[in-house]
């Protein structure tokens, strides 16, 4: 058994996913909720058709920020707290192996909570689409893990736990509402829409409905584009509190 | 008389374990602090501190809350920056790649991850290491195999300060960073973590300890260095720095007060209850011709070299006025 | 240990999603939109409730989209639908198909039938026509095949042969049989309270409902009496397909029909004609309907009992009707035609407004003869309009949804998204060329592609013979057995088989064939070949031929049948003497020779 960083990192991952296989509070709402509303209002309420397909693309937004928020931004904040990350600092493992492993554990996470929701629509609302897209809408919904584990991070860098989840709460809310992930975009007000457009979750759910062809004018190498800059705006942000909180 | 740090040791700062050798000065050293400066706004925590430890020794840093130790090891383990000046580990920058692979820690108001199990930590910092201890070899040496498949968050206080030992011994560390290592420990507990110090030690790991316990810094310490308000106070070992704080304590049944008991020639402290007087004298002989004399009376006289306590009282004393 | 957590885990959610991505759906390949139709602006019957108006395509025999207008950009043909409404393709869901059944249906805007007893022989290739989406003039077959009664009870009159059960014993393999010979359900008669007829005993009916859902299938029974009903209620039946007309049900059979989740077929129209109360002659007089019919229909229509039955009260069997509809009993539209008074697709138009006199509404008159008969008969793409629906539709001037008489004022009937007439089958309607062997029976008694084999008698003219056809084993291969009674209710009675187009306006076109070859044995007699020409009127042209009891070679040149134009062949038969008896006969080998 000696030193890799594949090891390390196998290693660390492990110890994410154990941790968060353990802690059931945090295992039912990321794995459950996103595949109930999505039954609730993707495939009851919609009755199928049109806006199964619809939803799907933004839901799959929606299923993703959960973990990315909650389980290794947010967890973060506990880590500090606990002087866990101290350990860790002092101990002879990369400091990239600390993040990688939780953007693994993010993605397998994710993954997690995306393939109920995808069975419901296919099974449940009726949603049909070429191999090709399905591949192409999970890897679009799976990338989203990057600019919503950032913000988690930054914000689990900068409050303690209780206030961190309360910050992160308000955050997820309003990203998967105003974000259009539960209603279109398109029933907002103008000033709703001006705020859409700030956010991530409003673009990456853009995205997903270009992937799934659904009715609207999209350019999806624009939102793709803001997406990539507020990636890099969030990885700035997430360094910065990271080196202020030291 | 008090010490300054540096240049002006006496020669007693020499280590017992070392007397057979040559100046540990001249040792590579396993922690090199040189003006080592630690600011927090105003506060200074750490004032200008040189120390040299050699390797194989068993270093106490002992002070009060506050003093200072938990601050050097932070800046020793890279966590923290220093305001000023320098310190190396193992010949490495503070922090380096380097020196945190030759570096078990074991630090204060520090939690392992609540959610795993002692023998998920051990293998997960067992990761970091080119050739780590056995995990199961770990278990057994730090005697936590009862409760090594129990998640952490389950343990005791005295339980989760014992996992945290062990998770400092897996990477069969050069040099051993302890910080209140016994905290929260049964006097048992306790005792297994000595004897488990002294062992690692006899098979030459370099140990640096912080402890408000002196009676652990007795039991353990080839060598003390007593930190008040960021600075070294006093280096050197148990015994020498019991006998350079001050010859003797006499006790006595006088009918003397205690203004005049004070007044004895080279009393630092006198106590009284009822008729029975505790001295603190700089040198036996020279007081007890005095009392003698001034009170014929003198009764269950009894002379006795100072515990170390009565010692670190007696530096910490001087160095608050000196401060003041 | 952590190492392998990790392992586990991303093995364990790439197996799922790998595994995910293998089932997950993929959309039926895009429908060539360029042969698309747009019925635009059109009102239309979803199976529930009038809706719309709204643009229905069809593409590749389905419905593709509602209320999106893109395929018309893509080239689809547009047909302007104002003031018209669009009707899932109707069923009548009690009939026995004979001859030409489910062509005339189809005339109708019927475009599926629940066959309630027919010859066995039908049913081979049934399934295969009914679930193709090719263009048909052809209505879809469902069918209970041969019935479920005892030696000389009801049912085996018709000379088709029955196989009877004689003990509950029979059962199980007697329902085996029928599911072999591909029946889609069970149909047996049990009217026990019938004193003019010998009936099933309620331990074998309950035997043949038990066997029927042992083996998957469900079992309909025939009832001419409330207690017959009530009883088979408890055996389990699964619905009934007829409503007694003898009394008014109580609310006790109500309850238990509600609690038992049957349906009901109450062939309202056939029990109007036998109380005296025909629908016949308003069908013949419809202007739009009228017109449809062919003269064998329009017989059959004008057909009357012309008395009344005490057993047979059709206000108390519309009283039935409307309390069993009333506690929520689903009610289906069912004519029993061919029955006297009745005909093939014309009768589901007055079955329907007799259901809306029982109490029904229009729309669920019309869900009983769409998505009803549909969901309970498992035909799933049909009786609704929705997207990937099939596209077997009826466009009818005018709102049934207001009055259910608009159902008769039939504008197109589609089958299969086809407009029915506008040969859209290339192998009807146009020139067939026959040629080789016509039947040689060796697997079924199937016949060249657009051809069929099937009974005939000179029942289609009023007259009272009886024909059957089945497949027998000959030495390593099999021949056709023809069982007959000739009657003496028509002029010229005649029984026999009779191989004709599939397609009502096929023609056949024999080419330089020089003559019809063919082996037979049988009663002997001396029988008739009967070489039809298509659209010809008129007793057709005929050759006799001798039969013995030993098998021979025949071989007729149709130079010799006066009368016969090789290139307008609309069929042969192979039939009895004139006189009265019975006959039965074995076919082989029926060729052409050049």
């Amino acid at each position: 058994m000696s030193r890799t960083y594949a090891g390390i990192l196998a290693a660390e991952t492990g110890a994410e996913l154990t941790q968060s296989f353990r802690a059931p509070e945090f295992l039912l709402p990321t794995l459950a909720l996103p595949v109930a509303f999505y039954m609730l209002f993707g495939v009851l309420m919609s009755r199928g058709g049109a806006a199964a397909t619809y939803l799907l693309a933004t839901y799959g937004i929606f299923a993703v920020m959960g973990p990315s928020l909650f389980g290794f931004g947010v967890g973060v904040a506990g880590e500090r707290e606990r002087g866990w990350l101290e350990l860790k600092r002092a101990a002879p493992a990369p400091a990239s192996t600390f993040i990688g492993a939780k953007l693994l554990a993010t993605i397998t996470f994710s993954a997690l909570a995306l393939m109920p929701v995808y069975a419901a629509a296919a099974f449940l609302g009726g949603v049909a689409l070429p191999k090709a897209v399905w591949l192409t809408l999970f890897f679009v919904h799976l990338s989203a893990v990057f600019p919503f584990m950032l913000i988690g991070l930054s914000i689990g860098f900068t409050f303690g736990t209780n206030g961190a989840v309360a910050i992160a709460n308000i955050v997820f809310l309003s990203f998967a509402v105003i974000g259009g992930l539960w209603f279109p975009a398109t029933f907002f007000p103008g000033w709703m829409v001006a705020i859409s457009n700030a956010l991530p979750s409003f673009h990456l759910a853009e995205i997903a409905l270009t992937i799934v062809d659904a009715p609207g004018d999209r350019v999806a190498s624009f939102h793709a584009a803001v997406v990539a800059g507020m990636t890099l705006a969030c990885a700035a942000l997430a360094g910065w509190t990271w080196s202020r909180q030291r | 008389m008090r010490f300054d740090n540096g240049a002006k040791k006496p020669p007693g700062v020499m280590m017992s374990a070392m007397d057979t050798q040559a100046d540990p000065r001249q040792l590579p050293a396993v922690i090199e602090a040189q003006g080592l400066s630690r600011h927090f706004g105003d506060t200074v925590a750490l004032d200008k501190v040189d120390l040299h430890v050699p390797a194989g020794q068993i270093c106490t840093l002992l002070g009060r809350n506050g003093a200072g130790k938990t601050t050097f090891i932070r800046c020793a383990l890279g966590l923290l920056p220093p305001t000023a000046g320098s310190v190396t580990v193992l010949g490495e920058p503070a922090g380096s790649m380097a020196a945190r692979l030759g570096t078990g820690v074991m630090l204060q108001d520090t939690d392992l991850s609540e959610a795993l199990t002692a023998r998920e930590q051990l293998a997960l910092f067992s990761s970091y290491y080119s050739s780590p201890a056995d995990v199961d070899a770990v278990i057994e040496e730090a005697d936590i195999g009862s409760f090594a498949d129990t998640r952490y968050k389950k343990l005791s206080g005295g339980q989760k300060r014992r996992v945290q030992f062990a998770v400092a011994l897996i990477g069969k560390p050069r040099l051993l960073f302890l910080d209140e290592p016994t905290t929260g420990l049964d006097t048992d507990a306790r005792r297994a973590v000595w004897d488990n110090v002294r062992r690692l030690a006899a098979r030459g790991t370099s140990i640096i300890l912080t402890t408000h316990y002196l009676e652990e810094a007795d039991a353990l310490a080839d060598r003390i260095v007593v930190l008040a308000q960021g600075r070294v106070i006093a280096d050197d070992t148990a015994a020498a720095i019991r006998t350079r704080t001050g010859g003797a304590i006499i006790r006595c049944r006088t009918s003397m007060t205690p203004e005049q008991a004070q007044a004895l020639p080279g009393v630092r402290a006198a106590d009284m209850h009822g008729r029975l007087l505790t001295l603190s004298c700089e040198h036996a002989p020279t007081t007890l011709r005095t009392l003698l004399s001034a009170d014929p009376d003198v009764d269950d006289l009894e002379v006795t070299k100072p515990t170390l306590e009565q010692a670190f009282t007696a530096l910490s004393a001087a160095t608050t006025e000196d401060a003041s | 240990m952590l190492k392998k957590t990790t392992a586990i885990s991303v093995a364990a959610v790439a197996a799922a999603f790998v595994s995910l991505m293998v089932v997950l759906p993929t959309p039926a390949p895009a429908p060539d939109l360029d042969g698309a139709l747009v019925i635009d602006n059109v009102r239309y019957f979803d199976g529930e409730a009038m809706q719309g108006p709204a643009a229905v395509t069809v593409a590749d025999g389905k419905i593709v989209s509602i209320g999106d207008p893109g395929a018309e950009a893509q080239g689809a043909s547009r047909l302007d639908a104002t003031g018209k409404t669009l009707l899932p393709g109707l069923f009548d869901a009690h009939v026995h198909t004979f001859a030409t059944a489910q062509r005339d249906a189809v005339t109708f805007g019927v475009t599926a039938l629940i066959d309630m007893f027919t010859a066995p022989a039908l049913l081979a290739g049934a399934r295969d026509a009914r679930d193709s989406f090719a263009p048909s003039n052809s209505a879809a077959l469902f069918s209970a095949g041969m019935l479920a009664t005892v030696e000389r009870g009801h049912g085996t009159q018709y000379g088709i042969n029955v196989e009877t059960l004689a003990s509950p014993e029979d059962a199980p393999a007697w329902v085996a049989a029928r599911i072999e010979e591909g029946s889609d359900f069970i149909k047996l008669v049990y009217m026990p309270y019938a004193t003019y007829i010998p009936s099933l005993d309620l331990e074998t009916a309950t035997a043949v409902i038990e066997a029927a859902h042992d083996q998957g299938v469900q079992a309909v029974a025939h009832v001419s009496s409330l207690e017959g009903a009530r009883e088979l209620l408890d055996a389990g039946v699964d619905g009934f397909v007829h409503i007694f007309a003898d009394k008014v049900a109580d609310a006790a059979f109500i309850e238990a029909a509600v609690e038992r989740d049957v349906f009901v077929i109450p062939t309202l129209a056939v029990i109007a004609m036998v109380n005296g109360k025909s629908t016949g002659p308003e069908l013949i007089d419809d202007p739009d309907l009228g017109p449809r019919l062919t003269p064998a229909a329009a017989t059959n229509l004008r057909q009357d009992f012309g008395s009344s039955s005490p057993y047979f009260d059709l206000d108390k069997a519309l009283e039935t009707v409307k309390l069993l509809h009333e506690a929520g009993v689903p009610i289906l539209a069912g004519s029993d035609a061919p029955n006297p008074g009745t005909a093939h697709g014309a009768s589901v138009h007055a079955e329907m407004a007799l259901l809306v006199r029982a109490g029904l509404s229009t729309e669920e008159a019309l869900a009983a003869a769409t998505a009803l008969p549909a969901e309970f008969f498992g035909a799933a793409d049909r009786g609704r309009i929705a997207p990937g629906a099939r596209a077997d539709l009826v466009l009818v001037s005018g709102d049934p949804g207001a009055d259910i008489t608009a159902t008769r004022r039939i504008d197109t009937v589609y089958r299969n998204g086809a407009a029915v007439g506008d040969d859209a089958e290339p192998t009807e309607g146009g020139t067939l060329t026959i040629a080789g062997v016509l039947g040689d029976f060796e697997v079924g008694t199937s016949a060249p592609e657009g051809l069929v084999w099937a009974e005939t008698s000179d029942r289609m003219m009023g007259g009272d013979s009886l024909a059957s056809v089945a497949r027998i084993e000959r030495g390593d291969g099999g021949a056709l057995a023809v069982t007959t009674t000739v009657g003496s209710g028509f002029a010229f009675p005649w029984a026999g088989a009779f191989l004709g187009t599939t397609s009502q306006d096929a023609v056949g076109d024999l080419g330089d064939t020089r003559a019809v070859a063919f082996e037979v044995r049988g009663t002997p007699a001396t029988y008739r070949l009967m070489l039809f020409v298509a659209g010809g009127m008129g007793a057709p042209p005929t050759a006799m031929f001798e039969v013995t009891e030993a098998w021979q070679r025949v071989e007729i040149a149709i130079a010799d049948v006066a009368g016969f134009e090789p290139d307008r062949f609309g069929g042969m038969a192979f039939v009895t003497p004139m006189q009265t008896g019975e006959y039965t006969f074995e076919l082989d080998n029926v060729t052409l020779i050049r």
